[in-house]
């Protein structure tokens, strides 16, 4: 591939596009500026990955209320079964999950419930790396790149752009996104994802703008790649700050963090952004102390904010586009543990929403049973998360994945 | 405010050419065994050629075989007199160095006597710069002649050193510092700034370091309590375990921007990278104190020690699942990598057979966790025979990191990851191969080779002063330094290089921290221009300033972008600076308008650092413009 010669946004605006290798590393809008952005169900299918981090419990989430194993082992953290959302004679949701129930109920949300992976890692960082890797080893010198990287790079080669991958609501960089070329972009808050170094003082924001065009005084191939890196940086945020600032979401999103981001992303797809996938996060699973009233508060900012967004792209029109779905690192033991709360445990449920999916449970419950007989008991997957990623990639976004997840058998979960 | 004064080079050198003479005629009167040592090495030298003239004329057969073995014996004889010879030169230069230091103390002691005459003190100014240049000129001999006895680089021509060298070395060496402490280094020389900044054990230690508590132990009226209380007892220690983990980190960090030994804590944060452990492992934040103190104490020392230390260190155990490796039931974990990642190199001499010996040799190497130390249970370590590297013997720990110091890949490994860090990622074989066989020569001792490193031509290369990208740590306490800024949060500093993406203590694996361009991305470059920014949000320039006259834009503008950027600054970007800052007022209306000039001021270092320019940690060659001499540091600072 041949080195972008430009290094300023003037340089590039005067020479335009018949240079080699500009699609390397210019944003994409800068590239198709005179084009329209596309939007609506005829663009090209997007993913929405919701890390759910710190371990959530499965149990306590998609409740197995009628199991004497979940009965016994849960005495303080066990949901009264008046108050679960019953789906059949052994399974239901938990209360809060009222917008889960109502999407299963149209047919937008299937259910995999027991996904996990051989061997269980019970650290949050070291399985959480598992995760992101879409590798057993981990993150190593020998998988130095996350399985979103790896799917950008195998989809998109030479053409890779940092903007096809965007984390919201995040400043560092989540490893999954990192890939050969590029880590995607990633950011806080749409709003505030700028250069605020001039503070709001127009003749500063100006001198910005203005040094960020003139070249360097000796590019080398390092201050190259920085000048390239700042062009994409400068031109991604404005592009980013507009889109989900003009945005008029059709319902109202919920004041939590994880709405804030859905919302974001809802306006950037809006917008005509040209990213593929989208991630975000909510922290604050690792219920191991006074689990209930935590946990409640979890599922109801993921249910509201879920539903939010779902009800906001059928409104947008955008919902066959979409699919979205949730993991956290591991589930939590079938025992409770001294502190009214759960322990690292293992096997857990993903939930994945969108128009075009197959909806219900797309998979058996883990058994209760036939447990790693670690600490108090962690549930034994069934399905491989690595075959989830593989069917999303192939069937949703059209990127074959064998060369870096392997073969892998496919989940039936999408229509 | 003091005029700009420009420095006299034309005296200073005249001066050195006489002081050079005074100084090699002293040598000379105690240079009896250095003069017997040439002496001897010249008829070496004659008798080697007249041998091999020898050979040269002999006739095939027994005269021949004769004449060739006379001429190894010739070649052995001239090899030991020129490694004589050698040795004797490095004694008498090193020899040289003390009265030369000695003469320099002396002349800056009637330099401080003289302050009030303006006559007597410009005499005394004087021979303090013939005293500086004649103990620059020693140091210079004394570094050669040991590079030559001892195999290592060729040192930098002392003549060759200036302000950007000067500056390269500091934020290499150590963290980067305000414009004075340059000067000050540029002033010293190259072997004396060298030595200034290695021998950091004259320097004192920073106070108010951080002192870790174990709070492992559980009482033992904890028995009789019921399982909740238990658990509960048990968060309340993980919480102080975390917390402490965090206090670590801000006095880290404040220590670093805070030392007068900078290079102790680069190199502590180079082998934090290297034998890289990561608190989320074993949550145990004593042991990772414990660890970093090992790296502290031994950063320059022994190789061969700090090793020995890292088998040994708890916190490493725990990482690398050695408290799990038994005999009969191993685990080979950190055998493995204490080849592989932390001593040979992967697959550098050593075979997959090698690797599970040396976690047999490691069996039993744990630690007792109510107090966080050490501990060998020997019950549990195989003591039946071990072959490593070809060698076989009832082999432990310490045996094998002696065998793996045996190794030639040990110390090309070592000395080429620490010339990555110190200067580039290119390095010759050649270079490595003068590195490592000087720390090789010296038992494993990293100072000499250090030492030699940030003396060296290569360390001022191109090559080297190019291509750095500075790490999150380097980024926030450099601008730290080289602003001055006091009143600093460490809890901001730390929130930041985490967003960074380098948390100290918690590196993303066993090889540490990636480096280079994976520092940054798009999102994580505007993250380092707002971080900086809002760092330097209270930084008082107008004080910068309040030792020199400089009234003119253009002046500020390059003072300020000097002190700043370790990379020039291209014509069109500093025009735009300099309309940007305009007109300064007079000097004597600065105290009204202190935070009007202050924030233009400042304007002008925030766009600085939000520049790529300052992403990079170098110095190329300077445009003229930068060259004035009306940008003299040492005279814009002297007090």
């Amino acid at each position: 591939m041949s080195q972008l010669p430009i290094t300023t946004r003037r340089e590039f605006l005067t020479r335009g596009l018949g240079l080699v290798g500009v699609s390397a590393v210019l944003p994409d809008f800068l590239i198709r500026s005179s084009l329209a952005a596309p939007s609506g169900n005829r663009a090209p299918q997007v993913l929405v990955v919701i890390e759910q981090s710190g371990g959530n419990d499965t149990l306590s989430t998609l409740i197995p209320y009628s199991n004497k194993a979940y009965v016994e082992g849960r005495k303080v953290t066990r949901i009264p079964e008046s108050d679960i959302i019953k789906l059949d004679a052994e399974l239901g949701f938990h209360p809060r999950l009222k917008g889960f129930k109502e999407l299963l109920d149209e047919g937008r949300l299937a259910i995999l419930p027991g996904v996990g992976y051989p061997q269980p890692n019970y650290s949050h960082f070291s399985s959480m790396d598992i995760w992101h890797m879409a590798d057993l080893r981990g993150r190593c010198p020998a998988v130095p790149h996350g399985w979103i990287g790896r799917a950008v790079e195998k989809g998109f080669g030479e053409k890779s752009r940092p903007i096809l991958s965007v984390a919201v609501g995040t400043e560092k960089s989540p490893p999954a996104l990192k890939g050969p070329r590029h880590a995607g972009i990633s950011f806080k808050q749409a709003d505030t994802f700028q250069y605020t170094g001039n503070q709001g003082d127009a003749a500063r924001a100006e001198l910005y703008k203005r040094l960020h065009d003139q070249p360097s005084a000796r590019p080398g191939e390092t201050m190259d790649f920085l000048a390239r890196t700042a062009l994409a940086a400068n031109a991604s945020s404005e592009e980013i700050r507009r889109l989900a600032g003009a945005y008029q979401p059709k319902v109202e999103y919920p004041k939590t963090k994880l709405a804030r981001n859905l919302r974001a992303i809802a306006g950037l797809l809006h917008g005509g952004l040209d990213t593929r996938i989208y991630y975000t996060v909510q922290g604050g699973y690792d219920t191991h102390s006074d689990q209930r009233k935590r946990h409640d508060e979890l599922l109801t900012e993921l249910n509201d904010a879920v539903f939010a967004f779902q009800k906001d792209l059928q409104k947008q029109g955008l919902d066959e586009r979409v699919l979205t779905f949730t993991f956290s690192e591991f589930s939590r033991n079938v025992k409770e543990n001294g502190s009214r709360g759960t322990d690292h445990g293992h096997a857990g449920a993903m939930f994945c929403f969108g128009t075009k999916l197959k909806p219900g449970m797309r998979g058996a419950y883990p058994s209760l049973e036939d447990i790693y007989q670690v600490r108090n008991g962690a549930l034994k997957h069934n399905m491989d998360f690595r075959a989830v990623y593989a069917t999303a990639l192939k069937k949703w976004l059209n990127i074959p994945s064998e060369s870096f997840l392997g073969e892998q058998p496919g989940i039936d979960f999408l229509a | 405010m003091k005029k700009l004064t420009l420095r006299t080079t034309c005296l200073t050198l005249s001066c050195a050419l006489a002081l050079g003479l005074a100084v090699s005629s002293r040598a000379q009167s105690d240079s009896g065994p250095l003069d017997a040592a040439k002496a001897a090495m010249e008829k070496a030298r004659k008798d080697h050629a007249a041998a091999q003239k020898a050979v040269a004329d002999a006739n095939a057969g027994a005269d021949k075989e004769s004449a060739e073995r006379a001429l190894r014996e010739k070649s052995k004889a001239l090899q030991k007199a020129e490694e004589a010879f050698r040795a004797q030169e490095t004694f008498a230069a090193d020899k040289a160095v003390e009265p030369a230091k000695g003469a320099l103390a002396k002349a800056e002691k009637a330099l401080a006597a003289a302050e009030q005459s303006p006559e007597k003190k410009k005499a005394a100014e004087a021979e303090v710069a013939k005293a500086r240049e004649a103990l620059s000129r020693a140091l210079e001999r004394a570094a050669q002649a040991k590079a030559a006895v001892l195999g290592g680089l060729k040192p930098l021509a002392a003549s060759e050193w200036d302000y950007e060298k000067a500056r390269h070395l500091l934020f290499r060496a150590g963290f980067g510092g305000p414009p004075e402490e340059v000067a000050r280094l540029h002033q010293m020389g190259l072997f004396a700034a060298v030595d200034y900044l290695v021998d950091y054990h004259l320097q004192p230690e920073p106070g108010g370091w951080f002192d870790a508590f174990p709070h492992l132990r559980t009482a033992p009226y904890e028995k009789h309590l019921n399982a909740s209380q238990q658990a509960e007892l048990n968060q309340s220690r993980v919480t102080f375990r975390q917390n402490q983990h965090h206090r670590m980190r801000r006095a880290w960090l404040q220590r670093m921007a805070e030392t007068q030994r900078p290079l102790q804590e680069k190199l502590t944060l180079f082998w934090h990278g290297h034998f890289a452990t990561s608190f989320l492992a074993g949550e145990d934040s004593y042991a990772m104190w414990q660890q970093n103190e090992l790296f502290r104490r031994r950063a320059s020392g022994n190789f061969g020690a700090l090793l020995n230390g890292i088998a040994h260190d708890p916190a490493m155990i725990r990482y690398l699942d050695n408290h799990e490796n038994f005999k009969g039931s191993g685990n080979e974990n950190l055998g493995r990598e204490i080849l592989e990642l932390f001593s040979m190199g992967e697959g550098k001499g050593y075979t997959e057979k090698d690797l599970a010996e040396a976690a047999r040799a490691l069996t039993g190497y744990n630690f007792e966790y109510h107090n966080g130390q050490f501990k060998f249970l020997a019950s549990r370590h195989d003591n039946s025979e071990k072959t490593l590297f070809g060698k076989t013997g009832n082999f432990g720990g310490d045996d094998l990191v002696d065998l793996i110091l045996q190794q030639p890949s040990t110390s090309r490994y070592i000395t080429a990851k620490l010339f990555r860090f110190f200067a580039h990622d290119e390095p010759a074989d050649e270079t490595i191969e003068k590195m490592s066989a000087m720390l090789r020569g010296m038992q494993y001792e990293l100072k000499p080779m250090l030492r030699n490193l940030f003396q060296s031509e290569e360390f001022y290369s191109e090559k080297s002063m190019g291509n750095h990208i500075k790490s999150p740590v380097e980024l926030m306490i450099g601008a730290i330094r080289t602003l001055k800024l006091n009143k600093v949060d460490y809890n901001t500093i730390d929130s930041d290089t985490t967003n960074l993406g380098q948390r100290l203590f918690e590196p993303p694996n066993v090889a540490g921290w990636e480096g280079g361009r994976a520092w940054v991305d798009a999102s994580s470059l505007l993250l380092r221009y707002n971080l900086v920014s809002k760092l330097i949000a209270s930084a008082d320039l107008v004080a910068w300033f309040e030792q020199s006259e400089i009234a003119d834009p253009a002046a500020a503008v390059d003072y300020l972008a000097r002190a700043v950027l370790c990379v020039p600054l291209s014509e069109p970007k500093r025009q735009e600076l300099v309309k940007y800052l305009g007109q300064l007022p007079p000097s004597d209306q600065w105290a009204a308008k202190r935070n009007e000039i202050n924030a233009r001021l400042r304007a002008i270092v925030t766009a600085l650092v939000s520049l790529p320019e300052y992403q990079l940690a170098n110095a190329v060659p300077v445009p003229p413009h930068l060259l004035q001499p009306d940008l003299e540091f040492a005279a814009l600072t002297v007090r």
